[in-house]
């Protein structure tokens, strides 16, 4: 009895903290969602506004298309670069922090920093201009600001490839290593080995960490909003703006951007959770 | 893989992954840069004015002390939270573990604004008290979900022993557990520092207004049009250095850390 009455009070701040400060704000979203700016009660008319506005899907579908592309470049990159890293070699812990350093520089600060590389006056257009590869800034390719989203993905890409590379090349020093030299013994080719032995391996790790990057991609506010163009804006920043707004009437909308959001991370999170606690099952 | 293979990668990705720390670095030395200059006049930038601005060192105290103060916080709400996590079986527990995920991982925007309606009604909002409740709602359940992996390597039969030979409770905590699960809390505290240090949004939205900390104060910098970036550089610089110094200085156990995903590392 005394240990239950230790186990419900070790979680009693996490518990109220959450109550109040997360679900309490889930809900009022949600409730606001059905009302309009008023607080009269509208059902699902903020909902049909939102779904047919001029914005929604060709938002909806940029920030789907940037975070999809982000998710699957960074995955192919950081199985690359896992794979050359994972043996043995002079300086390689050196290696292995230069590929997780950038890890922890906040998104904000990575979208600046790629500002000053890839913006048509940056560091990179300068070098091309010196290479004699453009006579002026217009010439060089517009990665920054541009409307496809290049700028945004690369910022993505460039800060998490290198953490799904290191999850991945948890696995690869492991167990992996040991099946392919018994398969390498039985004379199995290295093309053969990569696809039945190195990629089932490697799969739980990569789709685990690829969904948290998806997630974050997904839901990130601060480098589009640095890097971002005006003519096509993510999820996130449309809550921003709509939520800004001075018509207040506007103000609904945000709130259903934001409930729909949460939908939508919310089974990616469930997806994540499934997949991690499958993969523990099955390490027992 | 053939060693010339390996090397061509690895080569490859060290340039993809530090190039865009020279611009930043050389934008820090110069306090004019024009296209299509490859490098410019290096005349020591606004490091040489830091000094006469106010602003940036204020904005950096302000965040070191916000951030400590959340990372001490959480360690304390979570410690023994994430020890009958890791160290106990329990009919609920997959619950939590779900409700810590959440907010750990679910991006700020989706919440922010509900949390400063809800905030507004609780007479926290535009204050430093709510500033930091709201942060704690998201380092409180990423530490417990930290520690609460390193707890599942810990043996608590140490503390059993202990409790038989008559230690306290308070005793046992700083004499047997702690020393126990030092390395783990260091990481996990690191962990929480370089999250909390980062945000930006939760702080814009919930902050008083005069309130900077160094992510408020460098977002704005950053408008088009801006035509001398090296101030902004250099609050960049000042705004990553402490989370690359941690990073350095708990390298090795935080490379063995870093690998299991379920912790989320930094994302």
């Amino acid at each position: 009895m005394k240990t239950r009455i230790q186990l419900i009070l070790s979680f009693l701040p996490l518990a109220v903290l959450l109550a109040v400060a997360y679900l309490w704000p889930v809900f009022s979203n949600v409730r606001a969602s059905f009302h309009d700016d008023g607080g009269t009660f509208v059902g699902l008319q903020n909902y049909s506004d939102v779904l047919t506005s001029y914005y929604f899907t060709d938002s909806l579908l940029f920030s789907l298309k940037v975070s999809v592309l982000s998710t699957v470049i960074s995955m192919v990159l950081a199985i690359i670069l896992a794979l050359a890293l994972r043996e043995t070699f002079v300086g390689k812990k050196l290696a292995v922090f230069i590929c997780q350093y950038n890890l922890s520089i906040p998104r904000m600060a990575a979208a600046m920093i790629m500002l000053f590389l890839i913006s048509q006056t940056g560091w990179l257009s300068s070098i091309a201009h010196w290479l004699g590869l453009t006579d002026s800034a217009a010439q060089f390719p517009f990665l920054a600001y541009d409307s496809r989203g290049i700028g945004l993905m690369i910022v993505f890409i460039w800060k998490f490839a290198p953490y799904i590379c290191m999850s991945v090349l948890g696995i690869l020093q492991g167990a992996s290593l040991e099946f392919e030299h018994q398969a390498a013994t039985l004379g199995i080719g290295k093309v053969k080995r990569f696809f039945h032995i190195i990629l089932p391996n490697i799969i739980p790790a990569t789709a685990v960490a690829s969904i948290l990057v998806f997630a974050a991609s997904f839901g990130d506010y601060e480098v589009p909003a640095i890097l971002g163009s005006a003519q096509s804006r993510p999820l996130s920043v449309m809550v921003y703006l709509k939520y800004l707004d001075p018509h207040l009437r506007n103000r609904p909308e945000a709130f259903v951007i934001m409930v729909l959001m949460t939908c939508v991370l919310m089974a990616v999170i469930i997806t994540y959770w499934l997949l991690v606690t499958r993969r523990e099952r099955g390490r027992r | 893989m053939k060693r010339a293979t390996r090397i061509l990668i690895l080569a490859v990705a060290f340039i993809v992954l530090l190039l865009p720390l020279v611009p930043l670095v050389l934008w820090s030395l110069v306090s004019r840069w024009r296209y299509p200059e490859v490098i410019p006049d290096l005349d020591g930038g606004f490091w040489l004015g830091l000094s006469s601005d106010p602003r940036i060192l204020s904005a950096f105290t302000n965040s070191m002390a916000l951030t400590a103060l959340v990372v001490l916080a959480s360690l304390a709400l979570s410690f023994f939270a994430a020890k009958n996590l890791g160290t106990r079986s329990f009919r609920g527990k997959r619950i939590i573990e779900i409700a810590l995920l959440v907010p750990t991982f679910f991006p700020p925007i989706a919440i922010v604004f509900g949390m400063q309606r809800v905030f507004v009604q609780l007479h926290l909002y535009s204050t430093l008290p709510g500033l930091f409740i709201a942060q704690l709602v998201f380092y409180v359940p990423y530490m417990t979900l930290l520690l609460s992996a390193m707890f599942e390597n810990y043996d608590p039969a140490y503390e059993q022993q202990a409790a038989s030979l008559g230690v306290g409770p308070v005793k046992r905590l700083f004499t047997v557990t702690l020393p126990a699960v030092r390395a783990g809390v260091v990481v996990s505290c690191i962990f929480c520092f370089i999250g909390s240090w980062s945000v930006y949004l939760l702080t814009n939205v919930i902050a008083p207004p005069a309130f900077k900390t160094l992510p408020t104060l460098l977002f704005p910098m950053m408008s088009v049009g801006n035509n001398s970036y090296s101030m902004v550089a250099v609050v960049i610089i000042l705004y990553i250095a402490p989370i690359l110094l941690f990073l350095t200085l708990g390298s090795k156990a935080l490379v063995d850390n870093r690998l299991d995903t379920k912790k989320g590392g930094l994302l």
